[in-house]
């Protein structure tokens, strides 16, 4: 018999309770991979808006709540494009409607100029003409949904547009929305002489960094950010995301360990006359403290890979709500099961340290005495 | 029989209850090594309390406890490794631990002690086959009787080849043939392994099968008594 051996037996000596404590505890698991999976993804997407376009940072208005909401005056863009050391700018005008089944329907607005430099990869027709501002690009998803393809026309926001191409970014908001004309979107989001955003790429030798400070530094009203931690100065969603994640998650776990406290207690407290025997047939109390600890552990790691199991079923479930799949790419990272299985460690060791440290200070006689 | 006392006890007191009880009172009391010594006396004398000190599950008040060679009161020593190693202990109750095979529950003191998990496993065979359980090597302690039980905490008591078997009154919820078993199985494997058996009983059948029988009355020795000499001299008169 090996020590792991008896931990598996002491474990299975009360199935139901320990089989409650571990359903407890994979909940909150599936808790903290299902939303560490979706905030990932969401990050991710942020990361691509930030540096679209092979950019080296994104302007946009400072304090928006969300995104889309941003004004960026055609004045300022004028005047960034006048900047030493920048190469190229891309005003970005972001209308968000619904079209099909999808209500998160993305458009980004660009000069046709500025679309072949971003150049989104072009399955089928060719690129919006210069003016033509009737011409738009579908995304592979989009143009699934609503069952069109080139020549086609399409209604967005009430307006009629002919598709002239199909692409395919790998973008999950991008290939489920349209490339527009820049003077189109800027009409259908009401808009006319503003931008949402403003995309910078340095010329070569000059520091984007420094680019980026003096666009902080010159313009008040304006932000200039590249990085997904800089991403709350204009959009609060990844911060309350974030936060709702973090709230879920703590109280997820918060009662997923009670459970694991209370099999542990239980388990400690009814077996006080054989942790006696234990001692008194030579066991130290850091092995008997080794035995509590490692059942906690194999409970919460067994929890462990139970939720993360089912945090990726859940996920994938979330998903088959055709709303979400267009908005959201979720990303497995590593760092998510990693955290699940961190949780999982402090939950365990947590859960079984009371229950551990009163099993190791009595006395072998206390303990053989306890009814 | 070698006449170096392997377990040497002095003024030992022990008191519970802050003070207001006073379980051991002033005892001295020397064991050979070999000697096979039963405790008697009335309940509540302190004869387990004493054997419990002897086993160093317990601190005593004062006095001094030395056990082969170990002061357990100063305890330079570990006692958890004395507990594992100088002394087996057989309580009243089996107290083996009923989700374990008997093969699993000898296995038990031997965490620790060096061994593979094959080697433990093959030491405990053996320790069953010694008390004449080899047949009953998986089965769960729920399903042994209660000789057989006793048996088996007899067998973990001798897992790490202690010198010296403490034994609480190890027949007192047997009845009267699976008692006899478990004594012959005591004396049998004292004689094999020369162990010292300290004994604690109030059944005068029991006692009279040890060397020497110390009797105890309020927490101190109060006499002793050789049956096998006392026997002898008896047939002799």
């Amino acid at each position: 018999m090996s020590f792991l051996n008896l931990i598996v037996k002491n474990l299975l000596r009360q199935p139901v309770r320990a089989g409650l404590a571990l359903v407890g505890i994979s909940i909150g698991i599936t808790t903290v991979v299902a939303l560490g999976v979706i905030t990932a993804g969401f990050k991710s997407s942020v990361s691509d808006i930030l540096l679209f376009g092979d950019s080296d940072f994104m302007v946009a208005q400072q304090g928006t709540a969300d995104l889309s909401f941003s004004t960026v005056n055609e004045t300022d863009w004028e005047t960034l494009k006048t900047y030493p050391g920048v190469e190229r700018t891309i005003g970005t005008m972001f209308h968000i409607t619904k079209a099909g089944s999808n209500p998160f329907f993305y458009v980004l607005g660009l000069r046709a100029s500025d679309m072949v430099i971003v150049a989104p990869p072009i399955k089928a027709g060719t690129f919006p003409r210069e003016g033509a501002d009737d011409e738009i690009l579908l995304g592979d998803g989009g143009a699934r949904d609503l069952h069109v393809g080139v020549g086609d026309t399409v209604e967005i926001s009430g307006r009629t547009f002919r598709v002239v191409g199909i692409y395919h970014t790998g973008r999950i908001f991008e290939d489920n929305g349209a490339y527009a004309p820049l003077k189109a979107t800027q009409e259908l989001a009401a808009k006319p002489g503003f931008l949402s955003v403003v995309y910078v790429k340095a010329a070569p030798g000059a520091d984007a960094k420094e680019l980026k400070a003096a666009v902080n530094r010159d313009f008040k009203n304006l932000v200039a950010i590249s990085e997904v931690s800089e991403f709350g100065e204009v959009d609060q969603g990844i911060e309350l995301l974030d936060a709702a994640n973090l709230a879920i998650s703590l109280l997820a776990v918060g009662i997923g360990a009670i459970g694991v406290m209370n099999t542990m207690v239980m388990s400690v407290f009814e077996r006080t006359r054989e942790i006696g025997i234990l001692r008194a047939v030579g066991w130290s109390g850091a092995r008997v403290m080794r035995m509590i600890m490692t059942e906690s552990l194999m409970l919460c790691v067994v929890a462990a890979g139970v939720g993360a199991g089912l945090g990726v079923l859940f996920t994938r479930l979330v998903l088959l709500v055709p709303a979400i799949s267009k908005l959201l790419e979720p990303q497995y990272s590593l760092d998510v099961f990693v955290r699940a299985v961190v949780v999982a460690v402090v939950v365990a060791v947590v859960g079984a340290a009371y229950p551990a440290y009163r099993a190791v200070r009595l006395t072998p006689m206390a303990a053989l005495r306890y009814e | 029989m070698n006449e170096e006392p392997i377990v040497a006890i002095h003024a030992l007191v022990k008191e519970f209850e802050e003070g207001r009880l006073r379980a051991l009172d002033g005892v001295e009391l020397e064991v050979r090594k070999g000697e096979f010594v039963a405790i008697v006396g009335p309940s509540g004398c302190g004869k387990s309390t004493l054997l419990h000190l002897i086993a160093a599950l317990d601190r005593p008040t004062s006095g001094t406890v030395t056990v082969a060679g170990h002061n357990l009161v100063t305890a330079r020593i570990s006692l958890n490794h004395f507990r594992a190693r100088d002394v087996g202990i057989v309580f009243q109750l089996d107290n083996l631990l009923p989700t374990l095979s008997a093969s699993e529950n000898i296995q038990i003191p031997m965490f620790g002690q060096g061994l593979t998990g094959p080697e433990r496993h093959r030491r405990a065979e053996e320790l069953l086959a010694l008390v004449g359980l080899g047949d009953r090597v998986h089965y769960r302690a729920n399903q042994l009787s209660g000789g057989e039980r006793q048996r088996v905490a007899i067998a973990r008591a001798l897992a790490n080849n202690p010198a010296i078997l403490l034994a609480d009154e190890p027949t007192g919820r047997l009845d009267t043939a699976s008692g006899k078993r478990v004594l012959d199985l005591i004396a049998s494997i004292r004689a094999e392994r020369g162990l010292t058996v300290i004994l604690v009983t109030h059944d005068p059948g029991v006692a009279g099968r040890a060397d020497r029988i110390v009797r105890m009355v309020d927490g101190r020795v109060v006499g002793e008594e050789f049956p096998a000499r006392e026997g002898i001299a008896a047939a002799n008169a």
